[in-house]
C-alpha cells in the first residue's frame, strides 16, 4: 500500500456540468494535504466522492486501498468528514451532539465517553457545550463540528473548508487544533480551503484546482520557487495565465 | 452503542425541544376541541324543514276502547291528513305486540317513527293521569349525521292536541285544565343500528355519534400532517445543516438511518395521538356533563365503536402515519432548506384537510365503489374512508382499502429507500432546481 489517498483520473458530472474534469493525486500517510482553488473548482465534489457520498462519473479513488464506490462500507470506518458549512443539531446540546456521533463510532460505553471528552476538550467550548446548539456563534458551531470529526481519531480526515467564514481567532484556533491533532496521531488530513494564503500555515502538499482539473501540485515552497511568486496567491494567478495563454487574443 | 436507538433518541429529543411542535402536540388540542365542538353542534342543529308528509306507525295497545276511538275517528284523520301526518296502524297489518312492531319497523326502511300507545292508556285518560306514550325513532342510515329532532316533537305537539280536543269533546269537558293541556307525555327510544336507546331522543344519539364520526378523521388528520410537517422539517434541516451528509458518512446503514427517522415521528405522533385522546376525554366529559346529564341517567349511549372498531381504526391511523412519515421525508429531500419544507406543508394544509373531509363525506351521498377505491388512492383521503366504511359496514371495501393503503406505504418505502442509499438524497433538490430553469 503506497498512498493512504490515491485519485486516479477522476471524473463527475452533474447532468451536462463537468464538475470534476480528471483529477489524479496521492496523499501519504500522516500529511496534511490541500486543495486549493477558487468557488466552483470542484473542491467539494472531489471531497464528497471521497466521503462515499457522490459516485463519480469514470475514474477511481481509494482510501487505504479500499475503493470508495465498491469499498464503501469499509471507507467509513476508516474517514470522517466535515461538510462544508457543517452545522450541528440546532436543539441539541453541545454535550448531546458529541454523545450522538460518538454512538455510530464508539464500540463500548468506556469508549464512548472517552471520546465525548476529547471531543469536549478539543472544542475548547467548557461549559457552553451544556447550551443548546442554537445559541451558538458560527465559530463556535465550527470548533464543535470539528471537533466531531477529529475525536473518532479517524485515519483519514476530510475537511471541506474548515476555516471558511471564521473571524480570525477562530480560524487560528481551527488551524491550530488540526495541525496539532493530526500530527499527534498520525492522522492523515485531506482538506480544501478557497483562502490560499492560510492553506501555507496547514498543509505540508498542496493541489490547486481551477474548473475541474489539477492545474499545480507541490508543496508550498516548491509551488512559490517553482513560480516565482511570493505567495500561493500568486502562484494560482500565474498558473492561470499559463494555462490558457489563448485568452488573451 | 445501537445506532438505531440513538437516532430515536436524538429525533424525540429535537421535537420536545422545539415549541411548535409541542404546540402542535400538546396546546392545539385545548384550543382545537371547543372549535370542534361549535362546528359540530352546528351541523347537528336540526334544520327547519317544512314537514309535508310524514308516514307514523302506530301500536295500539290499550287495553280499553279510548285509544281505538281516537286513532279511527274520521275527524281526527282529517286533522292530521292536514297537518301532513298519516298513521299507519300496525294492529290493522296483524302486528300486536311491540317486538313484533320494532322487528317491523327495523326492516321498514320507509318509516322512521313508532308510536305505541300503552296497555293502561284509557285507564289513564278516564283517571286524568298522564298517559306514556312510547315514541320510538328509527335511525335507519349507518352513519347518522342529522335527525331531525322535529319531526318527533311536531307529530307528539299534533296528536297532543288532537287527544286534548277529543277529551274536552267526548270524554269529559270538565277534567282538570292542567291535565287536558297536557294528556300525554312521550318516552323516546332511538333504534340505531339494532340497539334501542331508551330516553335519548334521536338528535341526541345523532349528535353524539356524529362527533365520534367526526372525531376520529379529525385527529386522524392531525396527526398526518403532525408527521408530515415534522418529518419533511427534520429532513430539510438535517440537509440545511449539513447533518445528513455527515450522518451518510458515518459507518452505519443508511436504511438504519431512514428506519429511525421514521420510528421517531411515529413515536411522536403517538405521543401526539394520546395528547388528543385525553384533552377529547375531558372535552366531552365537559360538554356531557353540562348539556345531557338528566337524559344521561339512561346511561344507553356508549360508544359508536366496537372494540374491534377500535383495533382497526388505530391499525389505519398507524399505517397512515407511516406513509406520511414518509411522504414528509421526501419532501424534505426535495425541499432547499426548512424554510421552504415549511411553506410546502403548510401549503398542503388546507387542500388536504378539505379533500380529506369533504371528499368522503361527498361521496357518502352516491356510494359507488369505483369511486370509493379511486378516492382511497389519495394518501390522506384513505384513512377517513376506510373509518367510514368501518361504520358502514362494508367490510369488502374496507380491506380493499387497508390493502391499498399497505401497498402505498411499500410503494413509497421503496422509494424512499432508494433516495436515501444513493447519492439522490444530496443532488435531488438542485436537479429539480435546474428542472425548473430549463422549463
Ligand atoms: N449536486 C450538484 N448538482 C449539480 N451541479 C453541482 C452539484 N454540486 C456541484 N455542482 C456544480 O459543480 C461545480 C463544482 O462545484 P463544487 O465542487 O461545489 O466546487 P467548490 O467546492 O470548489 O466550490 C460547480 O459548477 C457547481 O455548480
Ligand atoms: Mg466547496
Amino acid at each position: 500500500m503506497k498512498y493512504v489517498v490515491d485519485v486516479e483520473d477522476l471524473v463527475k458530472f452533474f447532468g451536462k456540468i463537468r464538475a470534476v474534469d480528471g483529477i489524479s493525486f496521492q496523499v501519504h500517510e500522516g500529511e496534511i494535504f490541500g486543495l486549493i482553488g477558487p468557488n466552483g473548482a470542484g473542491k467539494t465534489t472531489t471531497l464528497r466522492i471521497l466521503a462515499t457520498l457522490l459516485i463519480p462519473t469514470s475514474g477511481h479513488a481509494r482510501i487505504y486501498g479500499y475503493d470508495v464506490v465498491e469499498d464503501a462500507e469499509k471507507v467509513r470506518y476508516i474517514i470522517s468528514y466535515l461538510p462544508e458549512d457543517a452545522g450541528a443539531y440546532n436543539r441539541l446540546t453541545g454535550w448531546d451532539y458529541l454523545q450522538f456521533m460518538a454512538s455510530f463510532v464508539a464500540k463500548n460505553k468506556k469508549e464512548l465517553e472517552q471520546m465525548v471528552k476529547e471531543g469536549a476538550e478539543l472544542s475548547g467550548l467548557g461549559d457552553r457545550l451544556r447550551d443548546l446548539i442554537k445559541t451558538y456563534s458560527k465559530g463556535m458551531k465550527r470548533r464543535l463540528v470539528l471537533a466531531r470529526a477529529l475525536m473518532v481519531r479517524p485515519k483519514v480526515a476530510i475537511l471541506d473548508e474548515p476555516t471558511a467564514g471564521l473571524d480570525i481567532i477562530h480560524a487560528v484556533h481551527v488551524r491550530n487544533i488540526i495541525r496539532e491533532y493530526a500530527r499527534k496521531y498520525g492522522i492523515t488530513v485531506v482538506l480544501s480551503s478557497h483562502n490560499m494564503l492560510e492553506v501555507e500555515y496547514i498543509c505540508d502538499r498542496v493541489a490547486i484546482i481551477n474548473k475541474g482539473k489539477i492545474v499545480a501540485e507541490g508543496t508550498p515552497k516548491e509551488l512559490k520557487e517553482e513560480y516565482n511568486a511570493e505567495n500561493l496567491e500568486e502562484v494560482f494567478i500565474r498558473v492561470i495565465k499559463n494555462e490558457s495563454p489563448t485568452s488573451h487574443n | 452503542m445501537n445506532p438505531l436507538l440513538a437516532i430515536i433518541k436524538k429525533e424525540i429529543k429535537e421535537v420536545l425541544r422545539d415549541k411548535n411542535t409541542l404546540f402542535g402536540v400538546i396546546l392545539l388540542p385545548i384550543i382545537l376541541f371547543p372549535m370542534l365542538g361549535l362546528f359540530v353542534s352546528s351541523l347537528i342543529q336540526p334544520e327547519v324543514e317544512e314537514i309535508q308528509q310524514i308516514d307514523v306507525a302506530v301500536l295500539n295497545l290499550d287495553a280499553g276502547t279510548i285509544a281505538k276511538e281516537i286513532l279511527s275517528n274520521d275527524t281526527v284523520r282529517q286533522a292530521l291528513n292536514q297537518s301532513g301526518i298519516r298513521l299507519i296502524i300496525l294492529n290493522n297489518l296483524n302486528i300486536h305486540t311491540e317486538s313484533d312492531a320494532v322487528e317491523y319497523m327495523k326492516s321498514n326502511t320507509s318509516l322512521r317513527l313508532l308510536l305505541i300507545f300503552p296497555e293502561n292508556f284509557s285507564f289513564c285518560i278516564r283517571n286524568q293521569i298522564i298517559a306514556i306514550i312510547e315514541a320510538y325513532y328509527f335511525i335507519h342510515e349507518n352513519i347518522p349525521m342529522q335527525e331531525d329532532t322535529q319531526i318527533i316533537s311536531y307529530v307528539l305537539e299534533q296528536i297532543k292536541s288532537i287527544i286534548s280536543t277529543y277529551i274536552i269533546q267526548n270524554i269529559n269537558p270538565n277534567a282538570n285544565p292542567v291535565f287536558i293541556q297536557n294528556p300525554i307525555s312521550a318516552l323516546p327510544v332511538t333504534v340505531y343500528r339494532g340497539k334501542e336507546y331508551k330516553g335519548v331522543p334521536p338528535g341526541m344519539l345523532a349528535g353524539v355519534f356524529s362527533f365520534q364520526i367526526m372525531f376520529a378523521p379529525m385527529i386522524i388528520l392531525l396527526l398526518i400532517m403532525l408527521i408530515m410537517n415534522s418529518t419533511a422539517m427534520s429532513v430539510a434541516s438535517e440537509k440545511e445543516q449539513k447533518t445528513l451528509e455527515t450522518l451518510l458518512t458515518l459507518p452505519v446503514k443508511r436504511t438504519t438511518l431512514l428506519l429511525g427517522k421514521i420510528i421517531g415521528a411515529v413515536i411522536i405522533s403517538i405521543l401526539g395521538l394520546i395528547s388528543y385522546i385525553v384533552g377529547f376525554k375531558f372535552y366531552i366529559d365537559s360538554i356531557m356533563h353540562s348539556a345531557y346529564e338528566e337524559v344521561f341517567v339512561a346511561e344507553s349511549i356508549t360508544s359508536l365503536f366496537t372494540l374491534s372498531d377500535i383495533v382497526f381504526i388505530i391499525i389505519v391511523t398507524f399505517i397512515s402515519l407511516l406513509t406520511n412519515a414518509l411522504i414528509g421525508i421526501i419532501i424534505g429531500t426535495f425541499s432547499e432548506d426548512t424554510k421552504s419544507a415549511g411553506t410546502i406543508t403548510g401549503v398542503l394544509f388546507g387542500p388536504i384537510f378539505a379533500i380529506s373531509f369533504l371528499l368522503p363525506f361527498a361521496i357518502l351521498r352516491t356510494p359507488s365503489m369505483l369511486t370509493i377505491i379511486g378516492v382511497s388512492l389519495i394518501p390522506f383521503v384513505s384513512p377517513v374512508i376506510a373509518i367510514f366504511m368501518l361504520l358502514a359496514r362494508e367490510y369488502l371495501l374496507f380491506v380493499i382499502i387497508i390493502a391499498i393503503m399497505i401497498v402505498e406505504f411499500i410503494i413509497l418505502l421503496f422509494t424512499t429507500a432508494k433516495i436515501y442509499t444513493t447519492e439522490k438524497i444530496l443532488t435531488l433538490r438542485i436537479k429539480l432546481r435546474r428542472k425548473r430553469s430549463e422549463a
